[in-house]
């Protein structure tokens, strides 16, 4: 018998401006706080300035030696391990799991989005897989070394992503470098793997038709609700502000 | 721990009470649906908790899960070994893997939680719609 599939009822795109460190997290967090029926958020964005994001259970300490040379370090809502995010296009995915087209576990989940992402590296004429590596504690760095669900071209690592789940809902962030990374050599990037590297918009394009034919999802261009906006300012200012005792917790 | 003796809630922690105190955990399913549990972040003893909003978090294949409260009350006791050592938790979780003990004013916060039996079937409807949404995208395959 076929089954009724739940179906999101809304399913946003948004596109962001580079923005800093704290506005980033702040407003995939007020995403994820007011997440509610089925809907699905997919936002793309960059960091400017460049700075690190540490895991949620990682420890300031490892750090601290980069924000005193002028790098800002932003705590995520997701663990996993640190990113530097230089030239790289990000983006951060809210959705209920469980029944509906993202899977219940956490590998299920990374499985079906990375895939779909593997094949929008496809689109590019770029040939990705997931990796079969060992999955377990994350390394230091994120990009120092493939974990199981990574996208990797060869051996080599070029998209990982972590979650946070909350209330039936998960927010997974994600990032894509499109030049080698100094923190991270080990890993690919896009740059090298293209003769022209597409514009963001291409970029956008070729990743959320891919999200839509994976997850039989349609996506309207939207921003941010204004309730959103206002948690997400409130947050930036706070929270994830430079110093504050969550970005130095642990 | 019997787990037949214990009341759960929809986000998967279970509880079971004592007089007042009720110790709190994660389910045998929570844990073989986190897998490969790598932290334990648990709260201070003092700290207050309120039912159904997140006193720590969990650590497992690069996903943070929240652990929400049965119930209102102050954090009596915290279980410092499955902080220390994540693999407690996964190996007995309803035994040496418990949480945290919370002293409540309203013990009969207790009675909104699921028996063992209606958690059982709980989870049973949960993996089935789950199922359900996999056979669906194998039978839209065929197409």
């Amino acid at each position: 018998m076929m089954c009724k599939r739940p179906q999101p009822t809304y399913c946003r795109l948004i596109t962001d401006a580079a923005l800093p460190p704290a506005a980033n997290m702040a407003r995939d967090e007020a995403i994820l706080n007011q997440a509610a029926g089925a809907e699905v958020t997919l936002r793309f964005y960059r960091w400017r300035p460049w700075a690190f994001s540490i895991g949620y259970f990682q420890k300031y300490g490892d750090f601290e030696r980069f924000e005193r040379d002028g790098i800002p370090v932003v705590r995520r809502l997701s663990g996993g391990g640190a990113i530097y995010h230089a030239d790289e296009i990000a983006y951060g995915l809210v959705a209920p799991y469980g029944a509906g087209p993202f899977g219940r576990r956490a590998g299920e989940v990374f499985e079906r989005v990375h895939s779909s992402i593997a094949v929008g590296l496809g689109l590019l004429g770029v040939e990705a897989c997931l990796s079969d590596g060992p999955s377990g504690a994350s390394p230091l760095i994120c990009f120092s070394r493939p974990q199981r669900y990574d996208v990797v071209v060869g051996e080599r690592k070029i998209l990982g992503s972590a979650q946070r789940r909350k209330g039936g809902f998960f927010l997974q962030h994600g990032s894509l470098p499109l030049s080698p990374n100094r923190f991270a050599p080990e890993a690919l990037s896009l740059g090298e793997l293209v003769d022209a590297l597409p514009d963001d918009g291409r970029l956008v394009e070729v990743f959320a038709e891919a999200f839509e034919e994976a997850f039989g999802l349609r996506f309207e261009r939207a921003c941010l609700a204004a309730g959103e906006e206002a948690e997400a300012a409130k947050l930036a200012a706070g929270k994830y502000a430079a110093g504050t005792r969550w970005n130095r917790r642990r | 721990m019997d787990p037949k003796a214990l009341r759960f809630a929809d986000t998967h922690e279970w509880a079971y009470a004592h007089g007042d105190v009720i110790t709190v955990g994660i389910s045998d399913y929570a844990v073989e649906e986190l897998h490969e549990i790598t932290y334990v972040d648990l709260p201070s003893v003092g700290d207050t908790a309120v039912q159904g909003d997140s006193f720590g978090e969990i650590e497992s294949v690069k996903t943070v899960a929240e652990i929400n409260a049965p119930c209102d009350g102050e954090i009596v006791e915290i279980n410092e070994a499955v902080g220390d050592d994540p693999e407690i938790l996964a190996a007995d979780p309803f035994g040496d893997g418990w949480l945290v003990r919370i002293k409540t004013a309203d013990i009969d916060q207790i009675d909104d939680l699921m028996s063992h039996d209606q958690y059982q079937q709980f989870i049973e409807q949960e993996e089935e719609e789950s199922k359900d949404e996999d056979d669906q995208e194998e039978d839209e395959e065929g197409y």
